[in-house]
């Protein structure tokens, strides 16, 4: 007996049916971009360009712009053997502002010990 | 009895490649070519890197981690092996003869042990064989990023998880993952004609017929 654990989601959303059409290069008129799929955890998702003969960073650097307008992170990596571009698609991760709270905890902490030391100091004299 | 016969290959020099380069990429595939199903192959070379180069095998045969593993002992200074069931291609990178790279010690690989999401159902899995099963599920979601298509098949001594739609998987992590989970998994399939990976996974109520032992990569000789 089979049963499904997990079946790959293979729609696509929105913003990478955009992504999809705003991607292209003068020099790579055959390009084709497909959609790889999803990232674990909804994290993102990648896309695939292939039929590349050559890539300049100012294509990459486009390509990007084009990405990071739709709020997402680009991580792109070239592989010319193949003659193909993989690119993930990844989410913005909205940075906690805890780090930041616990610092401050830790710097106010400092400034009282030091006063109360201070404080002492003054009193002894 | 008769000893099963060696395919014939013929394999004109390579302009880019060194001649125990060259034996090293015969040798590969002929141990390929013995088995069933490699009528089909193809062999892509690219060796325009100065310090390594890279066998891809298209269309290879169904193979197990073992025929992976008799390709990593053939040739000490093979960087990695990788699968890739979608495009059904087996990528093997290694250094060229008399390069001057210095192979890096190897240490254990690493790679994140994740979370089973919430949506993926086990429900077909017995309570004392989840935890393995889990564990094994973690550590192939640690080494992907991807999202894939999993199926369980049960039968009275075993599970085979079949993995589909899987990205390109590097064969020294697989090998980590069944040496970890050597008591549970007995067999590991890379089908390529099928574009799936089976991990045949025992059920722990099954007596233990034979453990897996690690396959240690064969060490560099030095004749004085």
């Amino acid at each position: 007996m089979s049963r499904s654990v997990f079946n790959r989601n293979r729609t696509r959303s929105g913003v990478a049916d955009k992504i999809i059409s705003e991607l292209n290069d003068v020099d790579n008129e055959d390009m084709e971009v497909e959609f790889k799929g999803y990232m674990h955890g909804g994290k993102g998702f990648a896309l695939e360009i292939l039929n590349l003969e050559s890539i300049s960073e100012r294509t990459l650097q486009l390509w990007k712009r084009v990405i990071e307008g739709k709020g997402l992170n680009p991580c792109i990596e070239t592989d010319m053997m193949s003659g193909k571009v993989n690119i993930k698609c990844v989410e913005n991760v909205r940075q906690s502002r805890k780090p930041f709270m616990k610092t401050l905890m830790y710097l106010s902490l400092t400034l009282t010990f030091i006063y109360i030391l201070w404080n002492r100091h003054q009193s002894l004299k | 009895m008769e000893s099963p016969s060696v395919p014939q290959v013929s394999f004109s020099k390579h302009s880019g490649l060194h001649d125990s380069d060259s034996r090293f990429v015969e040798e590969v595939i002929k141990v390929i070519s013995s088995l069933d199903g490699s009528s089909s192959m193809k062999l892509k070379l690219f060796t325009k890197f100065p310090t390594r180069f890279t066998i891809i095998l298209c269309n290879p045969p169904k193979m197990t981690l073992d025929d992976m593993n008799q390709i990593l002992l053939m040739n000490s200074k093979i960087i990695s092996i990788k699968a890739d069931l979608t495009s059904s291609q087996l990528k093997i990178e290694a250094y060229k003869h008399n390069d001057e790279t210095k192979l890096k010690r190897k240490r254990s690989v690493g790679f994140d042990d994740i979370h089973i999401p919430s949506d993926y159902d086990l429900s077909m899995v017995d309570k004392k064989d989840k935890k393995h099963i889990e564990g094994i599920l973690r550590n192939v979601l640690g080494m992907t990023t991807m999202e894939f298509t999993s199926e369980i098949h049960t039968s009275a001594g075993y599970y085979d998880l079949k993995l589909r739609d899987i990205e390109c998987l590097n064969i020294e992590y697989i090998a980590e993952v069944v040496q970890k989970y050597r008591a549970f998994i007995t067999e590991t399939i890379f089908d390529y004609p099928q574009h799936q990976m089976t991990i045949q996974v025992r059920r722990n109520d099954t007596p233990i017929t034979s453990i897996r032992q690690n396959v240690s990569v064969r060490k560099k000789l030095k004749v004085r």
